[in-house]
């Protein structure tokens, strides 16, 4: 285009516009189709315990670096939408699926009385199966949700059967790759019961490193939503070093 | 016209391609793994493949590069004493093989490396218009669109995904050739386009796999208004690296179109 054209000419004495003066983009208009979604439910342990060293604290700043990094990733910002499913005083939806623009991170307390962790893992599988289900209705594509679970303990309150059954059917979604569950232990958690419970080795967080928890799960949550593949997932491991005592 | 003018009933196509890198691939230095590759058979007949290499695998780009030519070279060897008249089940079996021998061939390259045949990763779309009949062969994502008498346009073959949005199936796949899709019928579109999975969420209406006509319309008459053959293909990257298309993908993207509009 040249830049010395007056920008005022009337229409009627504009010479008409040869087809090849305007760019091929301009010509023609997209399918808009909704962006396929990239659920990730975080499963918070929120016994009060995690009051120790503050670290509910730091996993609340944690989440809004999550939202904040999530932002910086303009595809990712489309298509993950994130849950929160606490286990503490009971089990609780503390944030339903909303996509990082509309993610207002609540500020979690930490005052259960003790830590359901298997009705946690069944109600975020089931919140999942659920949320799949409304992508399905509604003809949305999406990718293959990640659970993140964070706890500094065991399970308590509830029978070994409960535990049992929650480990059983977490075992067969991650073989039939209806879920991506991944576990971090704050300190004080038992890791020889989660590594028993969890299918993906859990992985112990160094000291209250939630900030590169959560960069790290951005960067992961924005390779997934622009990845192809027909088989595993492939996790970013130097990234996983940040926070990860491994 | 010269005596060499191919029979009436042979359209003429116009052909332009482009394969571009996608911004995720710039950012992350990987080169564009896709590709795009045509010829035309002795009966005038075009022969166009798309391969679009997996992102996560390192020597995608040989791979598609190797599926997109082998596959065409193949059909068009075997086509070589074909007259103009070619049935759909004939069209069928050459496309078969074309592709067996793309696989193959994918695999040599995988093993004369020492590498998996994982690494060469692709899915490859095959088209072949013989006179009065149409066919192709595709394994994985993308698709190819063709014309209808009625002006608008209608999915010739569809995107092939799994239960979530990034899986698909590739050449090397071991289910590869039992879930391909094969498809030949007797009619003679006069546009005909393949893509990329990069691009189909822009070009397709993914709940019904109907092409949206007001990309497809204006990108063809604009092909239609240019030299024969098309002296570059500068215009088609400019419309696939122009900012409409990255906000909306991040991945390689290849458009191949041809046209035998007013050339017959």
């Amino acid at each position: 285009m040249t830049t010395t054209e007056p920008q005022d000419i009337p229409e009627a004495d504009a010479a008409p516009m040869l087809a090849e003066d305007i760019p091929l983009e301009d010509m023609v208009e997209f399918a808009d189709n909704p962006e396929p979604r990239c659920p990730c439910v975080l499963l918070l342990d929120t016994s009060i315990s995690m009051t120790q060293n503050n670290a509910i604290g730091a996993l609340n700043d944690g989440i809004r670096t999550f939202k904040d990094e999530l932002e910086k990733d303009t595809l990712a910002a489309l298509r993950v939408e994130i849950a929160i499913i606490t286990f503490g005083d009971g089990v609780d939806i503390a944030q339903d699926f909303v996509t990082v623009e509309r993610f207002d991170p609540p500020i979690l307390q930490a005052n259960g009385p003790s830590t359901p962790m298997s009705q946690g893992i069944e109600l975020a599988l089931d919140h999942i199966e659920s949320r799949k289900q409304r992508y399905r209705d509604s003809g949305v594509g999406y990718y293959r949700p990640w659970v993140f679970m964070i706890t500094d303990g065991e399970p308590t309150g509830e029978t070994w059967e409960m535990v049992d059954a929650a480990t059983e059917r977490l075992k067969n979604s991650e073989e039939e790759q209806r879920v991506a569950f991944f576990t971090a232990g704050v300190e004080g958690a038992n890791m020889e019961i989660l590594s028993r419970i969890v299918p993906r080795t859990p992985l112990p967080l160094k000291g209250l490193a939630f900030n590169e928890l959560f960069v790290w799960l951005s960067s992961s949550m924005s390779q997934v939503s622009s990845s192809r593949t027909d088989d595993e997932i492939k996790l970013d491991v130097d990234g996983l070093k940040g926070w990860a005592a491994i | 016209m010269s005596a060499a003018t191919p029979p009436e009933t042979t359209p003429k196509w116009r052909v332009l391609s482009a394969s571009v890198r996608g911004t995720s691939h710039v950012r992350t230095g990987l080169p564009c793994q896709d590709s795009v590759y045509h010829r035309f058979a002795a009966n005038g007949a075009l022969i166009a493949a798309v391969a679009d290499g997996a992102g996560s695998a390192p020597l995608s780009d040989i791979g598609s590069s190797i599926a997109a030519r082998e596959s065409v070279e193949t059909a068009r060897t075997s086509m070589l004493h074909t007259s103009a008249d070619i049935s759909e089940g004939y069209l069928k079996a050459i496309l078969r093989a074309s592709v067996q021998v793309a696989r193959s061939r994918v695999q040599e390259e995988a093993r004369t490396r020492g590498g998996s045949v994982r690494d060469f990763a692709t899915t490859l779309l095959l088209v072949i218009c013989a006179p009065g009949v149409i066919g192709a062969a595709q394994i994985g994502d993308g698709a190819v669109v063709v014309s209808d008498e009625s002006g608008g346009y209608s999915p010739f073959t569809t995107p092939q995904r799994g239960e979530y949005a990034n899986e698909t199936v590739f050449l090397v796949s071991a289910n590869a050739l039992d879930s391909m899709q094969l498809k030949a019928e007797t009619a003679s579109p006069a546009r005909v386009a393949m893509f990329s999975d990069g691009l189909q969420n822009l070009v397709l209406d993914l709940a019904t796999n109907a092409p949206h006509a007001p990309f497809f319309s204006p990108v063809f008459q604009w092909l239609e208004s240019q030299p024969d053959p098309p002296e570059s293909n500068a215009a088609l990257e400019g419309l696939l690296t122009s900012p409409r298309v990255t906000q909306r993908t991040d991945d390689d993207v290849t458009l191949l179109l041809a046209s035998a509009s007013g050339t017959v």
